[in-house]
C-alpha cells in the first residue's frame, strides 16, 4: 500500500448537531482518475474542504503520499501537492492567463522575474499535458473551457500532483467537457492523480478507474468503475432502487398558450441578452431549453415572468399582450419556478408559511384587505406541504431550514397548486437530490398532462431531454430552432448548444 | 444538510440582551473609575433617584415615549433594509409642520384667532401635520435612494442638518415668538392644546392639599406638627409637589398602542410582507411582484412620519409650562438614540418599547447626576454626557459586537453547559 496518493482515516466533522461527515475512509491510488458521487448535501464539499484546510475535522488522520498532513492549512495542502479546482473559477477577470497564474505566488515585490519564470514553466506545463493556452490572453475573454483550462494549469504550476475538480462539467457543452476528460486521461498518463466530485453517474462511467460513493456523511461503497453500472451506484447514493429514465405518456398538445416572436432583450447596462428569440409552446406540451449556463436563458425567463421589458419582439399569452410586472403576468395566469430559488424563488429568511406565499401575498386567497389571514395561510400551507412531500411539512419552520430538494419542492407546490395555464421552469432540480427530482419531474409532467404549457429551462442535459416534447437551444442569446425530441440525441443537441444554427439578429443581420 | 446552531429564544431574546447591558455599564464603570469618580456611588443615584423615585420613572416614561416614536421608526426602516438616520431633522420638520399649523391657527401670522379651536379638534390636527411634516421630509431621501441609487444614509445625514438651517431661519423670522427677539423659539401653545400629562393629577391634587395646608398653618400648628400629627398628609403634599411638573403624558399610552399597530403593520399585513421581503432579499421581493422602489420611497416615509411624532411629545407633552414651543434643538438628540433603542430592541415593538424605557431612565440618570452629584457626600462630580458615552456602549455591544456576544454565550452553552441551551433542532429531511 505504498503508492497511495491520499489516505483518509475515519474522519468525522459535524456542525452543531449535525453529522456532515461520518467515519469516513477512502485511498486513492497515485495515477488513477478517482470518482466520489453523492447527492447534494451528502458531505462531498466537506471532505474535500478538509482536505484542502479549510475545515478541521473532529476526528480522523489523513496522509498525502504517506506524509500526513497537517489541517486547517490551505498552504500546507498546496505545498503537500493538492490542487483544487473550485466549481466556480477563482480567477481574476481583467487579469491575463499569466497573471492570474502567479497571483498568490508572486514571490517579491517585482512581477517581472516571475512573470519570465512564470511563462516559461507555463510553456513547458502546456506542452507537457497538451494544454494549449495563449499566456498572454485575458481571462474574461476566454470560453468557459479555457478558463477551466487555466484553474488546472494553476494548480500544476503550484505543483499540484493530486488534483480536485468539483463539479467541473456544470459549466460546461458535452463538447467541452469531452476536451475536459481527454485532458485528464493525460494528466493520469503523465502521473497525476485526480479527485473527481460529481453528481452524473455518465461521468464517472467515462472517465474513473475507480469510484467511492457518499450518502448522508457516510462512505457506503467503493467501486472499481468497471465492474459497476449506473444502476447501481444510483441505488448506493440513494440507498433504494431508482427509476433514472422518466415516465410519460406521449404529448397531446392543443393550441399555441405562450408565444415569443424575435423577442430582444438589451440590459440597463447596454449588454444584448436576448436575440431574436421565436419560439411557441403549446398547451399540454414541454418545451426545453438546452444550453450551457449563462447564455440568456436566466434572462429568457425574467423577461417572461415580466421581471425585465423586453426591447423589441412579441409575447403572447393565449392571444393576449404580456402584462409588464411580475403581478400582472401572474395575473395572466403565467407561473414560474425561478432558476435560483435561493435568491428569487424563495425568502429564506421567512417562515416556510410566508415563502409559501410569495408572489401571492396580496391576492384575496391569503389577504384580507390589508390584513393577511394567517391562520389560514399556515393551515392551506401545511395542506400543500403533505400533499407535495415536503419534509418535515411544517409550515412555521424557516425556508432556509429546509434542504435544497425541499426548498424547490415549496416553489413547486406554491407555483403548481394555482393551476397556471403556462409554466415557467428554470433549473428545477439544480441543487436537488436523486430522489427528490424523481418527485419534482413526475409532478412536472403531470402538470402538462393537466394542460398546462411548460417552458423548461435546464443546463442538464439529460433532464431536458427526458422531460421534453421539443427541445430548443440556446447559445449568446439566440434560440436555436426547435427539434422534436423523440427525433433529437446528445450529440447533436450538443452542436446547437455550441452555436452551430442559422444565428441572425432581429435586424435580418448575421451574427 | 442544512444546520443551525441558533440559541434557544429565551436565551436570546432574554439573556444576551442583559449580558450586553452589563457589559455596556461594566465598561461605562471604568470610565467613571478612569476620571477619579466612584461608580457604585453612580449606581446608586440610578436606583434611588431614578427606578425608585416616582419623579425618575415619570421623566424616564417621558423620554422614553419620545424614544418609542424615534425607535419604531428607525426600526421599520430596518425592516425594510434601509437605514433611517435622519430622526433628527425628520423630527425637526415634523415640529415645523405642526407649529406651522398652530401658528397659523392661533392668528400668529394674519391677527385672526378665530381658528383657535379646542384641544380635541386642534391635538389630532397637530398630530397628522407633525406626522406629515416627518414624512415629507423623509420622502426626498427616500425617492432618492430608491430611484437614484443615493445612500439614504448620506442623503439623511445631510437633510438634518438641512432641517436644522431651516428651523432656525423659520424661528428667527416667520415663526419667531415677537416676546423673545433674542431667543430663537416659537411663540407658546395654548394651554389647551397640551397633552394631559401625569404633573397635572398632582398639581390637581396639590390645589386641595395646599388649602388644607394653610389650614393646619392657621390652626397655629408648626411645620414640624404637621409632620408628626398628619404624616400621611404631609407624604401626600411632597410627592404632589415634587410630582407636579412631571412631564409623563397620554401619549406614552398612545405610543403603546402604535406600537402594537406597529407589529400589526410589519407582521400582519401584505404590506408589512412587503417591506419584509425587501428587507430580505430585493430579487425575491421583486419577483414576488412587489414594486421594490415604490414600497421603499413609502417605507422610509411612514419612518419618517413617526420620527414627526415625536415632536408631539417634545411641544406638547412638555413638563415646563414655558416650553411648550418649537426650538432649533427639535428632538435634542433623541432622534439618534432612537438608532439605539431599535438595535437594542432587535426591531420588534415590544423590545423597543422595553429599550425605550431603559435608555428614557438613562437620561434622566443623567440629569439626577448633574443636578444631584454637586450636593452629596462624597461629592459625584461626572458631567451627564457620560450617559451618551454609556449609550454609545450599548450600541456598540448590541450593534456592532452584537455577535461577539451571541458567540461567547454560544461557546459558554456549548462548552460549559453541554449543549443545554440551544434551540431544539428541526432541520429538513434530505430523503423525498
Amino acid at each position: 500500500m505504498t503508492n497511495l496518493a491520499i489516505e483518509l482515516n475515519s474522519i468525522s466533522k459535524s456542525f452543531g448537531p449535525v453529522q456532515a461527515n461520518k467515519d469516513i475512509d477512502l485511498a486513492v491510488e497515485t495515477g488513477t482518475i478517482h470518482g466520489i458521487v453523492g447527492e447534494n448535501g451528502a458531505g462531498k464539499s466537506t471532505l474535500m474542504s478538509i482536505l484542502y484546510g479549510f475545515y478541521v475535522p473532529d476526528e480522523g488522520s489523513i496522509n498525502v503520499f504517506g506524509e500526513p498532513l497537517e489541517f486547517n492549512s490551505s498552504q500546507k495542502a498546496i505545498e503537500a501537492g493538492i490542487g483544487m479546482v473550485h466549481q466556480h473559477f477563482m480567477l481574476g477577470e481583467p487579469f491575463t492567463v499569466l497573471e492570474n497564474i502567479i497571483l498568490g505566488a508572486e514571490g517579491g515585490f517585482l512581477l517581472g522575474g516571475a512573470m519570465s519564470k512564470a511563462r516559461k514553466a507555463l510553456l513547458d506545463l502546456s506542452e507537457r499535458y497538451g494544454l494549449s493556452v495563449d499566456p498572454d490572453a485575458v481571462i474574461g475573454t476566454l470560453p468557459v473551457g479555457v478558463q477551466q483550462r487555466v484553474e488546472i494549469l494553476k494548480a500544476l504550476y503550484r505543483g499540484a500532483k493530486v488534483l480536485i475538480l468539483d463539479e467541473p462539467t456544470g459549466v460546461l457543452t458535452p463538447q467541452e467537457a469531452d476536451a475536459l476528460f481527454d485532458i485528464l486521461r493525460s494528466l493520469k498518463e503523465q502521473g497525476t492523480t485526480i479527485l473527481l466530485i460529481t453528481h452524473k453517474l455518465h461521468e464517472i462511467m467515462d472517465v474513473t478507474d475507480r469510484v467511492s460513493v457518499i450518502r448522508r456523511g457516510e462512505m457506503v461503497g467503493h467501486r472499481e468503475t468497471a465492474a459497476t453500472s449506473p444502476e447501481e451506484l444510483a441505488e448506493l447514493m440513494v440507498g433504494r432502487k431508482v427509476l433514472l429514465e422518466v415516465d410519460k405518456a406521449p404529448a397531446q398538445p392543443k393550441d399555441v398558450a405562450l408565444s415569443v416572436r424575435n423577442l430582444d432583450y438589451v440590459d440597463e447596462r447596454g449588454i444584448q441578452r436576448l436575440s431574436n428569440v421565436s419560439f411557441d409552446v403549446k398547451a399540454g406540451e414541454i418545451l426545453g431549453v438546452a444550453g450551457v449556463s449563462g447564455n440568456g436563458q436566466a434572462y429568457l425567463l425574467e423577461v417572461l415572468s415580466g421581471m425585465h421589458t423586453a426591447t423589441g419582439g412579441a409575447i403572447t399569452i393565449n392571444g393576449e399582450p404580456l402584462a409588464s410586472t411580475p403581478d400582472t403576468v401572474r395575473g395572466q395566469s403565467i407561473g414560474h419556478v425561478p432558476e435560483d430559488r435561493q435568491h428569487m424563488g424563495l425568502v429564506t429568511s421567512f417562515p416556510a408559511w410566508e415563502s409559501g406565499i410569495l408572489g401571492f401575498q396580496a391576492s384575496a386567497l391569503y389577504c384580507n384587505g390589508g390584513a393577511m389571514k394567517t391562520k389560514a395561510i399556515k393551515d392551506a400551507m401545511g395542506a400543500l406541504m403533505e400533499k407535495f412531500d415536503v419534509r418535515p411539512p411544517n409550515p412555521l419552520l424557516g425556508t432556509a431550514k429546509f434542504s435544497g430538494g425541499n426548498q424547490q419542492k415549496i416553489v413547486l407546490a406554491r407555483e403548481i397548486d394555482k393551476a397556471p395555464d403556462v409554466l415557467l421552469v428554470g433549473q428545477p432540480t439544480r441543487g436537488v437530490d436523486i430522489g427528490a427530482i424523481e418527485f419534482i419531474h413526475r409532478q412536472i409532467i403531470a402538470m402538462r398532462d393537466a394542460g398546462a404549457a411548460i417552458l423548461l429551462v435546464s443546463v442538464e442535459l439529460e433532464e431536458v431531454l427526458s422531460l421534453s416534447d421539443r427541445v430548443v437551444a440556446m447559445f449568446d442569446g439566440f434560440c436555436s430552432p426547435d427539434r422534436i425530441t423523440a427525433e433529437t440525441d446528445e450529440r447533436s443537441l450538443g452542436l446547437l448548444m455550441a452555436g452551430e444554427f442559422e444565428r441572425t439578429t432581429s435586424e435580418g443581420m448575421a451574427a | 444538510m442544512s444546520q443551525s446552531r441558533e440559541l434557544h429564544p429565551i436565551i436570546n431574546y432574554g439573556v444576551v440582551p442583559i449580558l450586553q447591558l452589563v457589559l455596556a455599564f461594566a465598561v461605562a464603570g471604568l470610565l467613571i473609575v478612569l476620571i477619579g469618580q466612584n461608580p457604585v456611588q453612580a449606581v446608586q443615584l440610578y436606583v434611588t433617584d431614578v427606578l425608585l423615585s416616582p419623579v425618575g420613572i415619570g421623566q424616564s416614561i417621558y423620554y422614553g415615549t419620545t424614544l418609542m416614536f424615534t425607535g419604531m421608526a428607525v426600526a421599520l426602516a430596518f425592516h425594510a433594509g434601509l437605514f433611517n438616520i435622519g430622526g433628527e431633522g425628520q423630527g425637526l420638520v415634523g415640529g415645523i409642520a405642526m407649529t406651522g399649523i398652530a401658528l397659523l391657527m392661533m392668528g400668529h401670522f394674519t391677527g385672526d384667532v378665530g381658528l383657535l379651536v379646542p384641544g380635541f379638534l386642534a391635538v389630532p390636527l397637530l398630530f397628522i401635520f407633525a406626522a406629515l411634516g416627518g414624512a415629507a421630509w423623509a420622502a426626498i431621501p427616500g425617492y432618492l435612494q430608491a430611484y437614484r441609487g443615493s445612500h439614504l444614509v448620506i442623503t439623511t445625514i445631510m437633510f438634518n442638518a438641512i432641517a436644522f438651517s431651516l428651523v432656525l431661519f423659520l424661528l428667527t423670522g416667520w415663526f419667531q415668538n415677537p416676546e423673545t427677539p433674542g431667543d430663537p423659539k416659537s411663540p407658546l401653545y395654548p394651554e389647551s392644546w397640551w397633552l394631559w400629562k401625569l404633573g397635572d393629577y398632582f398639581q390637581y391634587q396639590l390645589v386641595g392639599l395646599e388649602a388644607q395646608y394653610q389650614e393646619f398653618k392657621d390652626a397655629g400648628l408648626k411645620v414640624k406638627d404637621i409632620k408628626a400629627q398628619h404624616a400621611e398628609f404631609w407624604e401626600q403634599r411632597s410627592l404632589a409637589r415634587s410630582m407636579k411638573n412631571s412631564a409623563a403624558n397620554v401619549s406614552f399610552l398612545f405610543a403603546l398602542l402604535l406600537a402594537v399597530g406597529f407589529w400589526f403593520f410589519v407582521w400582519r399585513t401584505k404590506w408589512g410582507y412587503a417591506i419584509r421581503a425587501i428587507g430580505f432579499n430585493q430579487t425575491a421581493a421583486r419577483y414576488g411582484g412587489v414594486n421594490v422602489p415604490r414600497t421603499m420611497v413609502m417605507t422610509v416615509c411612514l419612518s419618517g412620519a413617526l420620527a414627526g411624532l415625536a415632536m408631539t411629545n417634545i411641544i406638547l407633552g412638555n413638563g415646563s409650562d414655558s416650553e411648550h414651543v418649537l426650538r432649533e434643538t427639535g428632538l435634542v438628540g433623541l432622534g439618534f438614540v432612537g438608532i439605539a433603542v431599535a438595535l437594542m430592541g432587535r426591531n420588534h415593538p415590544f423590545g423597543i418599547i422595553l429599550a425605550a424605557l431603559l435608555f428614557g431612565s438613562l437620561f434622566q440618570w443623567g440629569e439626577v447626576i448633574q443636578l444631584k452629584g454637586q450636593f452629596i457626600r462624597p461629592k459625584l462630580d461626572i458631567d451627564k454626557e457620560i450617559v451618551v458615552a454609556l449609550q454609545g456602549l450599548v450600541v456598540l455591544f448590541t450593534g456592532a459586537l452584537y455577535l461577539m456576544v451571541v458567540w461567547g454565550v454560544q461557546w459558554f452553552a456549548r462548552r460549559v453547559l453541554g449543549g443545554w441551551g440551544f434551540a431544539k433542532e428541526e432541520v429538513g429531511e434530505e430523503r423525498a
